[in-house]
């Protein structure tokens, strides 16, 4: 995992010098789901797809391994639904799926975060 | 006044009153909702006042109506309306208008409680006008679901109940003594099923909130919260005991065969995973997922939805919006916002959209589990019909609060905020504008629910409710075969009968649970046998027949070109009259020389096992106007009863039974072949599984499972061809475990009783018949060729061994039967629905016997009848082979002799398909108006498909009564140049013989039961007092009421019998002195009773005793509840 934090980290930040103003974090994360999507939607490519459920659910896991804050999760909550609306529009619904579970993930990760917020709230009041 | 009008909250509401006017746009020109599972009634009052008993006496002989009471609450705003407008249009017009503004201002009141401020308007009315107009709901207005409406009302209600008297802001007997009355007035119609989302939110809301005041106030908040829930639940409970008492007692009863009769578990899980299919995330996210709109080609308005690139985008605003909504809130750390209430609202969003996706993935395994381990649950198997609202409701008041945050946070301008705002409005409004035409009342092109009666059926149905309480009536023509739906030329289509709907009689129908003798008065009919007809009839106390001219078919068939015989008939039969004609409607009075009665001391008794399979055609053929045949009594009534048949099961009688045994045969999925290093797992795995099962039975099938996956194993090596030197090493250790798993199975097929190892055997004998088929595709080796040679000839020889021992039919003259004899004795065989053949020769265990009087050992045996051969319908019979060289665009027609209505006929034949393209094959009658009405339903290509090898073919086809001339027909049905050549052998059409065989033990007790005479007096449709006079022996009493195990016979003391005060009934009915019934002549309910002497016997629908248990418990809670609140808990 260091080694692939490492690489993704690096890479983040040659994004970051180029594009200099936004997460170059996000930004790279947002290429990886855009060509994952074209790649899912191209016909025979179903192994992407078989896949990609997965891949993208543990995509969104491993953001807080690289300390993506939840406002920027939640951002990617908004690029899925993007993607998942292109999908339904070329027609293939499994990939629209997919991501729909993740915004699902994504939703479920940010309402686990502010209930042990909010409970801590309630604790330190 | 002024101050009203000035205040904005009044004008809220008139807004949203305003809105639930649109039912009025769907009422014009003298529509009304009628049909399909709309509930609704031409005599609405009369049917309301019969909800109160748990019995009804129109559908069929009447029916349980226990699953309906709590429907006096849900359906009392169309009784009242319609009532008080005399007219149904009027009232549902009421109606449909009353539930428009419930659920928009339950939903309103829910908002209001916690942003009361001017501010908050927007978020009132969107959230109002969202919940009300969307398409889980729109879904529900073409049958108007108000049991749907009902949990609709109720769920933001609910919520703020819980949520006030969890937070401490309303006093906890408030909140029960409010929670408990809006559980009265807005029940789910008593349906069980529809209370699946109240339950999710309930302890969505009991956890958060333990969680929550845990963190406040420890251990004692949580006390506090579970005490709420165990309270709240008390409450509703008790105040709806009236129906939920007697649906316990039902469940108790007959969960177990509702269950099986939905398919049992696999059954469900399989139906929920049809309903749930399109149920994903994202689908549900954009507030769609309705199974309609999928399932359905000809939806009125789903394809726009579905594919218009401007409604996609607009649907997905609504999680987009949910996620900027939590984008701005996580932004501002919560600042400004009732967080307590949002992530209650977030957290019931998120287990609702988990339950309204049942069993679709990523998480329907979890659905999948409870119905599978949690008791009950199974009840809640269209988990999107029955959860929907859990996630609708906090979904879209997630997204009317996020389109207020985004709004107040970006929009400054009050003018433009407030232009923004209107125009959201306005465009929800428009983005559901299917709400303001009424084409989604149009179900099925052209079927629709919103029909317009005609006069004749109204006066008709006037004329038929005035006539007496005893009327029973039988329905002409017989229902749409496939759907047994009732349909006529004017779009009404509906399950539940149209004169069920508009009379309050006893309405008789071959609907699809139509008991047996219904279905013998019809095929009566058909036959035109006056005497089977009215003895039938007289037995179920039918005594009126409604023909109508109306009535079609699913396919548009017009009853009146096709079914006009079966009107014929009737005119034909001599104790029928004319009672009355109106319009389309004909209604015939039924001749009796004495009028049948609703209870009777049969004289001759006879009995039969539940699971006699002739059990139709004994009632059709042998039953007499003074008969009962009771099915599955006890060895003690035995005594009393004359005859008992004993049925003889035919083994393989039905035409095709072979090919499905075949058909069951799955193909097993090979993921590794035995050459591979793995393949050691896949012997694991089958040595643990047949370790694992137990019984022989089991054992052996999984065995020949094996047997077969080696087969395709060996195929699959073959194919592959591997140059490896191990190959042929593989395939002959695989051909070895072949054999041993077919010698295993032979084997433990040896150590079962007759019956079940020839069951066992056909089985095996069927796995090898396909085995066999296999090899003979195998691809050569010259390697293996000698050792496939060698299993070739091996399973040959297995098949020539099983078939000298199986006992089946292979023969349609030549059927073969086990039969069971319980006690030694001499016994006599009964044949039915055999027409004008008889047997030639009857063997029981080889040898010939007779077919009176014959002594038999108890035990099971084997029965052969032979009969003579049957005649051939071709009218020039086909010997040997034929050989057919078809040319493109012409036929082969072999003509066909005359066929009956009266008999089923099979055609049967070998074909092998030689070149060319493969023909179709039909039946050609000449109809009326339809030609080719009898097209067999094969498709071109599929006849031959297996090109080179001989196929077995068998269709069983009835006679039209209409056709004058028939044809078997070969065709070629495109033009494409090619010929079909093909060749058939052993070609037969000729009537189906289906006979039943029963063998009769006589008692010479039959004959001696005494009882002088009955009266009986009717004190409501679940009470009746019988009275008996002078009872000198044991007898049975009869009922043509409807079977039922609800239906008890209590012997009443005097003092008993002169109580007619319901109450008392209750509290002093002996329990101790009940007698359950038996199924009578396949429908009624017959009571064994051994008391001599006169006196009165009490028969009572127990599930009513329930209701009226539970109607006091909730009279009695409610002032009970409304005194702890006034005393206890103003607050």
């Amino acid at each position: 995992m260091g080694k692939v934090r490492n690489l993704f980290l690096s890479l983040s930040k040659k994004i970051e010098k180029i594009t200099s103003k936004y997460q170059g974090r996000l930004l790279l994360l947002m290429l990886i789901f855009l060509i994952m999507t074209i790649l899912a939607n191209l016909p025979y490519l179903n192994l992407v797809l078989t896949i990609s459920n997965t891949i993208w659910i543990m995509i969104v896991i491993a953001l807080f391994l690289f300390n993506i804050s939840i406002r920027s999760l939640l951002l990617t909550a908004l690029v899925f639904l993007i993607l998942a609306f292109i999908s339904v529009i070329l027609g293939n619904k499994n990939v629209a799926e997919v991501l729909g579970n993740s915004v699902y993930l994504i939703i479920l990760i940010v309402f686990l975060f502010s209930i042990v917020e909010y409970i801590r709230e309630i604790g330190r009041s | 006044m002024k101050k009203i009008i000035k205040n904005n909250k009044f004008l809220e509401i008139i807004f949203l009153f305003l809105i639930s006017l649109t039912p009025l746009l769907w009422f014009n020109n003298g529509y009304v909702i009628l049909g399909h599972d709309s509930g609704f009634r031409l005599d609405q009052l009369g049917y309301w006042k019969s909800l109160f008993y748990s019995w009804n006496p129109s559908p069929n002989f009447g029916a349980d109506w226990s699953i309906f009471k709590g429907f006096l609450v849900t359906q009392f705003p169309e009784t009242l309306f319609s009532t008080l407008t005399g007219s149904l249009a009027a009232g549902e017009k009421l109606t449909f208008i009353f539930w428009f503004f419930a659920i928009g201002l339950s939903m309103y009141i829910f908002v209001n409680s916690f942003y009361k401020e001017q501010k908050f308007w927007f978020l009132r009315i969107f959230s109002s006008t969202f919940y009300i107009y969307n398409f889980f709901l729109l879904q529900a207005w073409f049958i108007a679901e108000r049991a749907k409406f009902s949990i609709y009302v109720a769920l933001p209600l609910c919520t703020l109940l819980l949520y006030k008297t969890l937070s401490k802001q309303m006093s906890l007997w408030k909140g029960i003594f409010f929670f408990s009355l809006l559980f009265f007035f807005f029940n789910a119609g008593g349906a069980p099923t529809f209370l699946g989302s109240f339950f999710v939110i309930f302890f969505v809301t009991i956890i958060y909130f333990a969680v929550v005041n845990f963190q406040k106030g420890g251990i004692r908040e949580l006390i506090y919260v579970f005490k709420v829930g165990v309270l709240f639940l008390t409450g509703l409970f008790l105040i709806n005991a009236y129906w939920i008492a007697p649906q316990i007692y039902l469940m108790f009863y007959h969960y177990s065969s509702s269950l099986a009769a939905s398919g049992g578990i696999s059954g469900i899980i399989g139906w929920e995973s049809t309903i749930s299919k399109n149920a994903s995330f994202i689908n549900l996210l954009r507030l769609e997922g309705i199974p309609d709109w999928y399932n359905s080609q000809i939806h009125p308005y789903s394809s726009l939805y579905l594919k218009n690139i401007f409604f996609i985008a607009f649907s997905f605003l609504f999680p987009i919006v949910l996620v900027g909504l939590l984008v701005l809130i996580v932004g501002q750390k919560w600042r400004n916002h009732n967080k307590q209430l949002l992530l209650l609202i977030l957290a019931l969003c998120l287990v609702g959209i988990v339950f309204a996706a049942g069993s679709h993935p990523p998480l329907g395994f979890i659905y999948a589990l409870f119905i599978k381990y949690i008791p009950a649950f199974p009840i809640f198997r269209s988990s999107f019909y029955k959860f929907g609202v859990a996630f609708w409701f906090p979904f879209i008041f997630l997204i009317s609060y996020g389109l207020y945050t985004i709004f107040t946070n970006y929009i400054k301008n009050k003018k433009l905020y407030f232009l923004c705002s209107a125009l959201v409005v306005v465009a929800i409004l428009a983005f559901h504008f299917p709400y303001f035409n009424a084409n989604f009342f149009t179900w099925n092109t052209p079927y629709s629910t919103r029909i317009k009666i005609p006069s004749y059926v109204t006066v008709m149905s006037d004329y038929i409710n005035n006539l007496p309480s005893t009327t029973r009536i039988l329905l002409l023509p017989s229902l749409d075969p496939v759907f047994h739906a009732d349909i006529t030329d004017w779009n009404f289509w509906s399950l539940d009968l149209l004169p069920r709907l508009t009379t309050n009689k006893s309405i008789v129908a071959d609907s699809a649970d139509a008991p047996e003798i219904i279905g013998g008065m019809y095929n009566a009919i058909q036959l035109g046998n006056e005497e089977q007809f009215l003895r039938l009839a007289y037995i179920s106390g039918v005594n009126k027949i409604l023909w109508r001219d109306d009535a079609v078919y699913g396919s548009g068939m017009k009853a009146n070109a096709q079914l006009h015989y079966e009107e014929d008939t009737i005119k034909s039969f001599h104790s029928l009259r004319l009672l009355k004609e109106e319009g389309k409607w004909r209604l015939y009075d039924i001749v009796y020389v004495k009028p049948s009665t609703a209870f009777f001391i049969p004289k001759d008794i006879n009995i039969i096992a539940e699971n006699n399979s002739y059990i139709g055609q004994l009632i059709a053929e042998k039953s007499t106007t003074n008969s009962a045949l009771l099915e599955n009594v006890e060895p003690s009534l035995g005594n009393i009863a004359g005859k008992e048949y004993i049925s003889a099961n035919c083994v393989l009688c039905e035409p095709s039974a072979f090919r499905k045994i075949i058909g069951q045969i799955e193909s097993p999925q090979l993921r590794l072949l035995p050459n591979s290093k793995l393949y050691f797992l896949v012997r694991a795995k089958e040595y643990i599984s047949l370790k694992r099962t137990k019984s022989y039975e089991a054992r052996a099938l999984t065995d020949m499972i094996y047997s077969y996956r080696r087969i395709v194993e060996i195929n699959s090596l073959l194919r592959k061809n591997d140059q490896d030197h191990n190959f042929n090493q593989e395939v002959f250790s695989n051909i070895s475990r072949f054999k041993k798993n077919v010698n295993n199975a032979m084997a433990e097929a040896n150590l079962l009783s007759v019956e079940k190892r020839n069951d066992l055997l056909v089985r095996i004998y069927a796995y090898l018949y396909h085995e066999n088929r296999i090899t003979d595709s195998f691809i050569r080796n010259s390697q293996a060729n000698a050792a496939i040679d060698d299993l070739e000839l091996w399973i040959v020889q297995k098949m020539n061994t099983l078939e000298k021992t199986i006992w089946m039919t292979k023969n349609k003259t030549d059927k073969k039967y086990f039969i069971d004899i319980p006690s030694v004795g001499n016994y006599s065989l009964v044949f039915t629905n055999m027409g004008q053949i008889t047997p030639s020769e009857i063997y029981l265990d080889g040898k010939k016997i007779d077919v009176q009087d014959n002594r038999i050992e108890a035990g099971t045996h084997k029965l052969e009848v032979v009969y003579s051969p049957l005649e051939s319908m071709l009218v020039r019979p086909a010997e040997g082979e034929l050989s057919f060289n078809i040319p493109n665009g012409e036929r082969e027609r072999l003509v066909l002799k005359p066929l009956s209505r009266e008999h089923l006929y099979t055609v049967s034949f070998d074909y092998r398909f030689n070149s060319g393209i493969p023909p179709n094959i039909k039946i050609t009658q000449d109809a009326v108006n339809n030609d080719n009405r009898y097209e067999l339903t094969r498709k071109n290509g599929e006849l031959l498909s297996a090109e080179g090898t001989w196929n077995r073919y068998e269709y069983v086809v009835g006679g039209d009564p209409n056709s004058k001339n028939f044809s078997l027909d070969f065709f070629i049905c495109c033009k494409n140049g090619k010929n079909s050549n093909f060749t058939i052998k052993n070609l037969n059409v000729a009537q189906l013989l289906e006979p039943g065989v029963n063998f009769v033990n006589t008692n010479p007790y039959s004959g001696k039961i005494q009882a002088e005479d009955i009266s009986y007096k009717q004190l409501d449709p679940t009470t009746y007092i019988v009275s008996i006079h002078n009872a000198t022996t044991p007898y049975v009493l009869s009922s043509r009421i409807g079977y039922d195990a609800g239906w008890k016979a209590f012997v009443l003391d005097p003092a008993e019998s002169q109580n007619e005060n319901f109450l008392s009934r209750i509290i002093s009915r002996n329990i101790n002195k009940e007698n359950n019934p038996y199924k009578t002549n396949t429908f009624a309910n017959s009571w064994f009773l051994n008391k001599k002497g006169s006196y009165d016997v009490l028969i009572e629908y127990e599930p009513q005793r329930f209701s009226y248990i539970g109607g006091l418990i909730a009279l009695l809670f409610f002032p009970l509840s409304a005194l702890l609140f006034i005393l206890k808990g103003r607050k």
